[in-house]
Formats: structure tokens, C-alpha cells, sequence
């Protein structure tokens, strides 16, 4: 069943994916990673208004999701792991599988912070979380729909 | 400007001890300052900065860099956002033509900030090399901010886990420039495998050897691309290179830091294998409650500091296996009552307007020679770069003289011999380096007006932990990077003497001013006594 986007009801549907992937927990490192996902408001998307922020927290504990969803603010410096930032309306275009995240990375649309050499260890596993985004989520636009230009 | 004040008398007891006051060690403290703790550094020459010295050299008036001449970090490294490098009286000019290379047949190829007038530069010698280097720079530009955060700014990474992350995110695909087979290719492979002219070549060639890469190690490919993405950003520290350094002591004494110069470190003082203060001098010691950091080479770190601490032992065992460069740098600093006006003017007049000036390397094969050449230990025939930084910094001479930087690679030594062979030859060597720039630019003929030479003896007479005159101090080769820098047991910053950390440009990523072992440094330490890293997401 399909989801607004970010709603906490497709939020649920991405930990939901995670969780059945039964191979995670074997191969993710031990412990807790805290992803933090910084979403600004461009004018381009009808989602996160410009000018604000949303702010999403993913946690992965030994390959399990124990949370992801949306905070009313920033986490503190001691309160996350890694931080994916940029523009709302790339991660809705990621989201909709109309743009590539690696591209996306590559290009500087999306920064990335952290622990690069940890993250690098763990290439394929962050793949493999990144594609459960990309592809496999069913996602409602009802404010239109990446590029915009017309809602379902 | 205020010379820093010194404090005669340090107190007895700091919770951090920094070893050196060169840009790592004053980042590093200006950082744990700022977080509160109390830091004490001491250093063993008579000011702050390390390699970021300058001095009169020649005649009163004109400054000239000892070491750093070139920023290529700026606005690009952490501490300038976190520490406030230019809000502290620092103040940088990028220039318009970055760099130039002439070549031997009187024609010029500049690389300016502006991408389009450097390709068309390229393009007067290969249409299809303008082509492939807009596709190239646009590329690097795009990622230089991850890989700078991936390669620079955080501890390193393995070049296993490297290359397996290229191919798992299926970069090869993706990038006409990233490979996983860079990590066995030289830069010269990779030049010729993408670009055709022997000119073009020749210059990318000499932007990775100014940065220290040099041309014929295998493996420095896969580093190239990071280079090129910061190739316009070249830029003149006005005033001269030691700014920075005070900008850094400015940060860390306003936060409550100390900065104590003559005062040399004889021993890192330790307790059940742990470090716990340092001894100077005079004999009189200093506690360290938290942690004690080296910003000097792992040589004098653990063979003399630690001589006698048993923690220390596998590491001191293991000394002679840390590389250094078997090239070094041959300096010719000079009074001009001038700027130089080049030949090569008259094929295109912005090469009298460049910065920093390749002077004879036409092809890669004139660079490879000279590899070949000092990796054996011969002087080649100089092919120095050259800058004159009076063309962009207005403080640095007396109005209408300029200052003239001239390099050349050499061996750490003539003929292979000990350091001192070189006070035999320093003398007619510059002469020729000098002769050499007045080749392309005659008009230097009458404009010397007083010359200083700086051999790589010299170098580490001054600064003794850039070891055999080792300006990056370490070696820049694949198996001397990253997670191997400067030795496995060693990259990550701690060592195993318990609260003693390496923070150093012998640790990763390498010299030049990066400030980035000094930050990467503070990642561990964080960690470590529980820091709040308030830097870390700003």
C-alpha cells in the first residue's frame, strides 16, 4: 500500500523493508549506527516548505531498525553518526527513483558527514539500504510528484 | 602586529600537553581549547608556526617564505570554518592565473580560475586535451568536497576498503576518471591514458609534483583527481606564510591556550605506560592531566623522547621503517628590483601575470629524468618553478622591488653523500637555478639584488622533524598513505603509550597545510576523554 512521502506510515514501510532483509543482521557491523537525514526546503519541493527543514532519524542496531522517523530538530553532536544533506527536492527525486544517490553524492547534491572510513567498510551494506529507498518503497505524491509539475 | 606574548614560567600542570608548535600541533590545541580544557604547547624554536615561517632572508623588507609558500586548502580545511583563521587578520589572494607553465619553445599554457580561459590555454596545444580536462576539472570540482572529506578530514581510510567501496557504488561506471586500477597506476599512466599533448601533460604533471606527488610512483593516480579539483586554488597568504600561524596561536590564547617557544621537550614523561607530562629543557617538568600530543616525527617522538619507555618499545623497533621522500627541495629566495617579464609573453602575455611558474619541464619525460635523477641521487639541471608573490601581496617587499621564490627538486643530498656535501654545492647550483629563470625572462639578468639559499640540509637544521629534509615529512607513496602513514600501528593517532597521540604531518593525510592531522588528531581524542564535538557537524 502506498504512502505519502516522509508520512510516518511510508517511514514505517522503509523500517518495515529493512527488517525483512533477514541477512542484515549477520553482515551489519555490531552496534548502534545513527543516521541522521537533513532535508531543506528549496522551493522546489511541495513537501518541505523553503525556507524550513525536515529533519529525519534513522538508528540501525546490529543491522535492525529500531527508529526512523521525523524530529522536530537537529539532533546534538553526540546524537548521531552520519548526516545526509541537501536539497528536499533531490531526496524526493532519489525517492521516486528518478535520480541515482550515489550521482546524487558525487556531484555534492547530497553531503555526507561522518565517519567516511567506517562508512567505506560497510559500502555494500550502506548500498543496500540506500536501494530499499530508491526502489522498492510505494510512495503517494499527493502534492505532486518528482519533477513536479502534476499530482497523481 | 602583536608578537605572540610567551609566558617565561609555564604553570606545572596542563590538561593537554601539544609537543610542537607547527599548524597541526596549534590546531589541535586551538580546538581542545576552545573545548575547554587547558593546553599548553611548547615548542623548540624561537616563534610559532613551523613551516609557517617567514623571514627576511635577503634584505630588510622583503619577506619570504622559508617553507609553505602555497595554500591550496583555504576555505577547503575544517579550521576555517571552526577556528576563525580569517576573522584573526589573515588575509589570502587567489590569483587571477594561477599557475603557468614555459616550455622550451617560448610558448606558455596558463590555468586561471576561470575554467574556460585555462581551457583555452589547453586548447592552443590540443583541442581534444581542452576538451577532456573541462570534463575532468567539472568532474573533480563536483566530488572534491567528499573526497576531501573522505581522504583529508577524518582518519584514514584503507586503500582495500577504498577500492572495494569505488566498485560496490559502481563509480567506474559513472566516471570517466575514477578507477579501482588507479590505485596501481602512476600519474604519468594516468596522464597519458586521457590526455595527448606533451605540453599539457607536462604542466598536470608539475601541479602533482608542486603538491608533492611525484610523477613515476606508482599507486598517486588515485589521488590525481582530488588534486585537480582544487587546481585554481592556489592562493598568497598576504604578508607571508607566518599569519597563519599567529592567527592560530591569536585563536588558541583567546580561548585561554599557552604557547611557551624555547622551550624544547627532552622527554614525554610516563606512568605505568601511560603518558603523564613532559620534561623540558631546563629540566623542569609539566603535567599532563589528559593527554600529551606529538606534532613531531615518530623518530624523535619514540627514539628519543620515549627512549627508555617500555610501551614504546614496538614502535621504536619498528623506526627504521618509516619512509621519507628520497627528494627533497632546493630554495633560492631573492630580492628582485623587478618582476620578471618572460619570453614566452609574446605567445601569450598572461604567463607575466601567473603566480606560480613551471620554468622548462616541456614533456613527461623531462620530469621523469629529473625523478630518475634525484631517486639516484644526481643534481639534475635545474627546472625550477618560480613565484613571485609581490605580484599579489602588497606588504611582502618595499613598494616597486619584488620577492622571487625559486625550487627545484633534488636529491636529499649530492651524489648520495651526507647532508653536508651540500655546502659545497649550493653556491653554483643556485646560480644555475637563477640562470635558469633568466633564461625565460632575460630581464632578470640585472634584477637580483640579493639572493638566500635553503638546501634540504638546511631544512632540517631549522625544522628537525621534516627528517632528511622530508617537507612532507613522510613519503607520498601508496604504501606511506593513509592507514599505513607512518606506520600501521601508528595511523590511527594513538600509539601504544596510553594518552600519547600522534597529531603531526608524518601521520595522514601528509604535509603541506592542510591542517588536517591536527583535526583528524581531535576525532580520536574526542572520542577518547569524551569531548563534546561541537566542530564535527558545524
Amino acid at each position: 500500500m502506498a504512502h505519502e512521502v516522509f508520512s510516518p506510515q511510508w517511514l514505517g514501510q522503509w523500517a518495515a523493508l529493512i527488517n525483512s532483509d533477514e541477512t542484515l543482521p549477520g553482515r551489519a557491523p555490531a552496534g548502534v549506527w545513527r543516521i541522521y537525514l537533513r532535508a531543506e526546503g528549496d522551493g522546489v519541493s511541495p513537501y518541505v516548505p523553503a525556507g524550513e527543514t525536515m529533519h529525519l532519524m534513522l538508528h540501525l542496531e546490529d543491522g535492525r531498525c529500531t527508529r526512523l522517523e521525523r524530529t522536530d530538530s537537529a539532533p546534538g553532536p553526540r546524537e548521531l553518526d552520519f548526516r545526509f544533506s541537501g536539497p528536499a527536492g533531490v531526496f524526493e527525486e532519489v525517492a521516486a527513483g528518478l535520480r541515482d544517490p550515489v550521482d546524487a553524492g558525487l556531484a555534492g547534491e547530497i553531503k555526507i558527514a561522518g565517519d567516511m572510513a567506517f562508512l567505506l567498510r560497510n559500502a555494500e551494506l550502506v548500498k543496500e539500504i540506500v536501494d530499499l529507498y530508491v526502489g522498492r518503497l510505494e510512495t503517494e505524491w499527493p502534492r505532486g510528484r518528482p519533477p513536479y509539475g502534476g499530482g497523481e | 602586529m602583536t608578537e605572540p606574548a610567551t609566558e617565561p614560567h609555564p604553570p606545572s600542570s596542563f590538561d593537554a600537553v601539544i609537543i610542537g608548535a607547527g599548524h597541526n600541533g596549534l590546531t589541535l590545541a586551538a580546538y581542545l581549547a576552545r573545548s575547554g580544557l587547558s593546553v599548553g604547547v611548547f615548542e623548540r624554536r624561537g616563534e610559532e608556526g613551523g613551516g609557517l615561517c617567514t623571514e627576511e632572508l635577503t634584505l630588510p623588507g622583503f619577506l619570504h617564505n622559508v617553507h609553505a609558500n602555497y595554500h591550496t586548502f583555504v576555505g577547503l580545511a575544517p579550521a576555517f570554518r571552526h577556528l576563525g583563521i580569517l576573522e584573526q587578520g589573515v588575509e589570502y589572494v587567489r590569483p587571477e592565473v594561477q599557475m603557468a607553465s614555459v616550455f622550451d619553445d617560448d610558448r606558455a599554457l596558463c590555468v586561471h580560475t576561470d575554467i574556460e580561459r585555462t581551457c583555452a590555454s589547453i586548447a592552443r596545444f590540443s583541442e581534444r586535451d581542452a576538451e577532456t580536462f573541462a570534463r575532468f576539472k567539472k568532474e573533480a570540482r563536483q566530488y572534491v568536497d567528499l573526497m576531501l572529506e573522505t581522504f583529508m578530514y577524518g582518519p584514514p581510510v584503507g586503500i582495500n576498503d577504498l577500492t572495494k567501496a569505488l566498485v560496490t557504488f559502481g563509480l567506474e561506471g559513472r566516471s570517466e576518471f575514477l578507477e579501482a586500477k588507479l590505485r596501481g597506476s602512476t600519474i604519468e599512466q594516468f596522464l597519458e591514458r586521457h590526455f595527448e599533448s606533451d605540453q599539457v601533460k607536462a604542466h598536470l604533471a608539475f601541479h602533482g609534483a608542486l603538491c608533492g606527488y611525484s610523477t613515476d610512483q606508482k599507486g598517486l593516480a588515485v589521488g590525481y583527481p582530488l588534486l585537480v579539483g582544487k587546481i585554481d586554488n592556489w592562493q598568497v597568504c598576504l604578508g607571508g606564510s607566518h599569519r597563519v600561524a599567529h592567527a592560530l596561536w591569536r585563536d588558541l590564547v583567546g580561548h585561554g591556550g599557552l604557547v611557551f617557544v624555547q622551550s624544547e621537550v627532552t622527554r614525554i614523561l610516563t606512568d605505568g605506560g601511560r603518558a603523564v607530562g613532559v620534561e623540558l629543557g631546563d629540566g623542569s617538568t609539566v603535567e599532563a592531566r589528559r593527554l600529551v600530543a606529538s606534532s613531531i616525527d615518530p623518530e624523535h617522538t619514540f627514539g628519543h623522547l620515549l627512549a627508555a619507555e617500555p610501551a614504546a618499545e614496538p614502535i621504536r623497533a619498528r623506526l627504521g621503517e618509516v619512509r621519507h621522500a628520497p627528494w627533497s627541495l632546493f630554495s633560492v629566495h631573492l630580492a628582485l628590483a623587478e618582476a620578471p617579464r618572460y619570453e614566452a609573453a609574446s605567445f601569450d602575455p598572461d604567463v607575466d601575470r601567473a603566480w606560480v611558474m613551471n620554468l622548462g619541464y616541456s614533456s613527461l619525460g623531462d620530469l621523469l629524468a629529473d625523478w630518475a635523477a634525484v631517486r639516484e641521487g644526481r643534481l639534475p639541471d635545474p627546472r625550477p618553478n618560480a613565484a613571485v608573490n609581490s605580484l599579489f601581496d602588497p606588504f611582502d617587499a618595499p613598494p616597486g622591488r619584488f620577492t622571487g621564490l625559486l625550487r627545484q627538486i633534488v636529491p636529499v643530498a649530492p651524489g648520495g653523500g651526507p647532508a653536508e656535501s651540500w655546502e659545497a654545492a649550493k653556491e653554483d647550483y643556485a646560480r644555475r637555478c637563477v640562470e635558469a629563470w633568466q633564461a625565460a625572462a632575460p630581464n632578470l639578468g640585472d634584477a637580483v639584488l640579493a639572493s638566500a639559499i635553503d638546501t634540504p640540509a638546511d631544512i632540517s637544521r631549522k625544522l628537525v622533524n621534516m627528517v632528511n629534509g622530508d617537507w612532507m615529512m613522510g613519503e607520498i607513496s601508496l604504501d606511506n598513505l593513509l592507514d599505513r602513514r607512518p606506520l600501521p600501528e601508528l595511523s590511527g593517532y594513538r600509539t601504544p603509550v596510553e594518552r600519547l597521540y600522534m597529531c603531526g604531518s608524518s601521520q595522514h593525510p601528509h604535509g603541506f597545510i592542510t591542517f588536517a592531522p591536527g583535526y583528524n588528531a581531535l576525532q580520536v581524542i574526542a572520542a577518547d576523554i569524551d569531548l563534546e564535538p561541537w566542530w564535527k557537524w558545524e
